[in-house]
C-alpha cells in the first residue's frame, strides 16, 4: 500500500507540475465554451436545454478526452523507449502498481477538470440545475473517461515518443469533432450525425447531456462506451505482453 | 552456501541468432565479477537473464537458488541500467522515496545522497541533472534497498575523472560487507583491473576466460619488456632482437611484446644494448583482452561509446 502510494503521489506532482498539459486541457475548453455559448446564445435551446447546459457538457468531456489521450501517451512511450520501465521491472514492485498509479492520477485530473469547467459555468454563465444532476453529469464524464486514459496508454505502448504525440493529438481533434464535442450532432448533416454514433466521444458525452435535460441516459450508450473499453484494454495488454522478451543491444 | 547466480547451459536465442550459447557459470556471494567481452559479445543479454527480463531459451539461471523472475527473488538486487531516461517532473528526493518504498529494509535517504554525492541536489528537478550527476542518482536508487546483489551496467559512463574515482570509492565501502555481491560490465578495463575479484570473459555468446585478473592476463599468453633506450638505439636495432611480437614507442620509452620474456631479456643483456629501467609485467588488461579476443577495436568502442553520452559538467 505505501509503495502504491509513493508511486501515484508522484504521478499526481508530475501532473500539478505540467503546466503545459493543464493549459491545453483546463483552459482551452473554457475558452472554448465561453467563446461558443456567446457566438450561439446562451439560452438557445439544443438538444432538449439551453445552449449553455449543453456545451458545458461537451466541453467537459472534451477536457476529459484531451487528459486521457494527452497525459498518457507521450509519458509512456518515453518510460517505455528510455528503459525507465525496464528498471522498473528489475525492482520487487508488482508491475500492477505502476499502471494504476498513472489511472488513478489520470482520473484525479479528470475529476479537477470538470469541476474548475462545472464552477466556471455556473458562476459565469449562471447554468442551474438540481446538486444531483451536477454531481451525476460531472462523475460520469470524470470516470466515463477512463476509456480515453486506456486508448492514452494504449498509444502509448504501440508509438514512440514523437509519434505518440502526434497520434494523441489527431485522435483528440478528429474524436471531438466527429462526436460532437465542438459542434453539436443535432447542427451535422445525416452522414456526419450517423458517424457519431459510431464514436466513443459521442457516447461519453450523451449519458451526461440526457441527465442534464433531464431524461434518462440510454443504455446503448454505456454498452457502446464499455466495448470501447474492453477493446482499448485488450489491445493494450497485448502490447504490453508482446514486448516482453525483445532483444536489446 | 548458495551461489548469488548460477548459470547452466543457458542459451538464449533470438530467431536465427544465438546471442548466448551454453553458458555456465556461478557466481559466490561476496565476490565483485567484471562481465567483459567486445560489442555484441552477449554480456548485456547475460545480464538482462539474470535480470529477470528475459528467460533463457534453454537451461536455467538462479539467483540465490530462486528464479529471477519471480518478484521476490528482486527484492535482494540493486540495479544500474545502460541509457536510462529519467521521467521528467520528478525531484531527486521524490525518486529516492519512491525507490526506498519497494524494498523492506531501505537505506536511510540522507545516506543515499551522500553516497550519490548529490546532497544539495535533492530538490532539483532529475532531468535537470547533468549526465554524470543523473548517473550518479541511478547508483542511489540501485542502492535503495541495501541489496545483497549489485548489477551495474556500464555504470561510470558520463561521468568525469573526479565523480568516476568517487564513484568507484563508495562502491569500495559498499563491497567491504562480505555478504554483498557485485556483477559489473565496464568500457573502462583499468576499472575492471581495480575493482573485480574476478574477470568473466565474453565473445560470441560463450565465456572464453575466467578467472582472477592475474589468471586472465596469463592465460593470454603475453607479456611485455619495456625499458628507456638510449640514443644509439633505434627500431632498426630492435628488429634484430629475437621473440618480439610487437614494438610500441612513446618517447624515448619502448614497450615489447613477448611470449618469453627470459629469452628476449637475456638476448638484449647479450647484445649490450643501451638501455635502463628494465620491467617486466603481464601487461594490462586491455592487452589481455585485446590478444584474447583477437579485437583490435576495444580502445575505439569506448571512445564512440563515451562520446555519446554528455559530459559531466557540475
Amino acid at each position: 500500500m505505501t509503495q502504491w502510494w509513493f508511486q501515484t503521489r508522484i504521478e499526481i506532482l508530475r501532473n500539478i507540475r505540467n503546466r503545459r498539459f493543464f493549459f491545453f486541457s483546463v483552459l482551452l475548453p473554457i475558452g472554448f465554451y465561453f467563446l461558443y455559448v456567446n457566438l450561439i446564445g446562451p439560452n438557445r435551446v439544443v438538444g432538449g436545454v439551453s445552449w449553455k447546459s449543453y456545451y458545458l457538457i461537451s466541453m467537459a468531456t472534451f477536457s476529459v478526452v484531451g487528459a486521457g489521450l494527452n497525459g498518457l501517451s507521450s509519458r509512456i512511450a518515453f518510460e517505455r523507449t528510455q528503459g525507465w520501465v525496464r528498471l522498473m521491472q528489475t525492482t520487487p514492485q508488482p508491475p500492477i502498481n505502476y499502471v494504476t498509479a498513472k489511472i488513478i492520477a489520470n482520473l484525479l485530473v479528470n475529476v479537477t477538470e470538470v469541476v474548475i469547467l462545472f464552477l466556471a459555468a455556473a458562476i459565469v454563465e449562471h447554468v442551474r440545475m438540481p446538486l444531483a444532476n451536477w454531481i451525476m453529469a460531472g462523475a460520469w464524464i470524470a470516470f466515463g473517461g477512463l476509456t480515453f486514459i486506456v486508448l492514452g496508454m494504449l498509444i502509448g505502448q504501440l508509438a514512440g515518443i514523437d509519434a505518440a504525440q502526434i497520434v494523441a493529438s489527431a485522435l483528440y481533434f478528429l474524436l471531438s469533432i466527429t462526436g460532437g464535442l465542438w459542434f453539436p450532432v443535432q447542427m451535422m448533416g445525416s452522414f456526419m450525425s450517423h458517424l457519431a454514433q459510431w464514436t466513443p466521444t459521442y457516447h461519453l458525452a450523451r449519458v451526461s447531456w440526457s441527465l442534464v435535460a433531464g431524461q434518462a441516459p440510454s443504455w446503448d450508450d454505456f454498452l457502446v462506451l464499455a466495448a470501447y473499453f474492453v477493446a482499448f484494454g485488450l489491445v493494450a495488454l497485448w502490447a504490453t505482453g508482446r514486448r516482453r522478451d525483445t532483444r536489446s543491444a | 552456501m548458495t551461489a548469488a547466480i548460477a548459470l547452466n547451459q543457458v542459451v538464449k536465442r533470438f530467431g536465427a541468432v544465438t546471442a548466448v550459447d551454453h553458458v555456465s557459470f556461478e557466481i559466490e556471494q561476496g565476490s565483485i565479477v567484471a562481465l567483459l567481452g567486445p560489442n555484441g559479445a552477449g554480456k548485456t543479454t547475460t545480464i538482462s537473464m539474470m535480470l529477470g527480463l528475459s528467460q533463457p531459451t534453454s537451461g536455467s539461471v538462479l539467483a540465490f537458488g530462486q528464479d529471477p523472475a519471480k518478484r521476490l527473488t528482486r527484492k535482494h538486487y540493486g540495479v544500474m541500467l545502460q541509457q536510462v531516461g529519467l521521467p521528467g517532473k520528478v525531484k531527486v528526493r521524490e525518486l529516492i522515496d519512491l525507490f526506498r518504498s519497494f524494498y523492506d529494509h531501505p537505506l536511510d535517504a540522507e545516506r543515499l545522497l551522500a553516497m550519490a554525492g548529490l546532497e544539495s541536489e535533492a530538490r532539483k528537478e532529475a532531468v535537470k541533472l547533468s549526465g554524470g550527476q543523473q548517473r550518479r542518482l541511478q547508483f542511489a536508487l540501485a542502492m535503495a534497498g541495501n541489496p545483497k546483489l549489485l548489477f551495474l551496467d556500464e555504470p561510470t559512463t558520463g561521468m568525469d575523472v573526479t565523480s568516476r574515482r568517487g564513484f568507484w570509492d563508495s562502491l569500495r565501502e559498499f563491497a567491504r560487507d562480505e555478504q554483498r555481491t557485485i556483477v559489473l560490465t565496464t568500457h573502462h578495463l583499468d576499472e575492471a583491473d581495480a575493482m573485480a575479484d574476478r574477470i568473466l570473459l565474453m565473445q560470441h555468446g560463450r565465456v572464453i576466460a575466467d578467472g582472477s585478473v592475474e589468471d586472465v592476463k596469463r592465460q593470454s599468453g603475453k607479456r611485455y619488456v619495456s625499458f628507456i633506450a638510449g640514443a644509439s638505439v633505434t627500431e632498426e636495432v630492435l628488429a634484430t632482437l629475437p621473440l618480439v611480437d610487437h614494438v610500441e614507442w612513446s618517447g624515448r620509452h619502448v614497450r615489447l611484446t613477448t611470449t618469453d620474456p627470459d629469452t628476449l631479456l637475456r638476448a638484449i643483456i647479450q647484445m649490450d644494448l643501451d638501455v635502463s629501467h628494465f620491467e617486466v609485467s603481464q601487461g594490462r588488461l586491455e592487452d589481455a583482452f585485446v590478444s584474447l579476443t583477437g579485437s583490435e577495436t576495444w580502445m575505439e568502442e569506448a571512445v564512440a561509446h563515451d562520446a555519446m553520452v554528455v559530459p559531466d559538467t557540475h
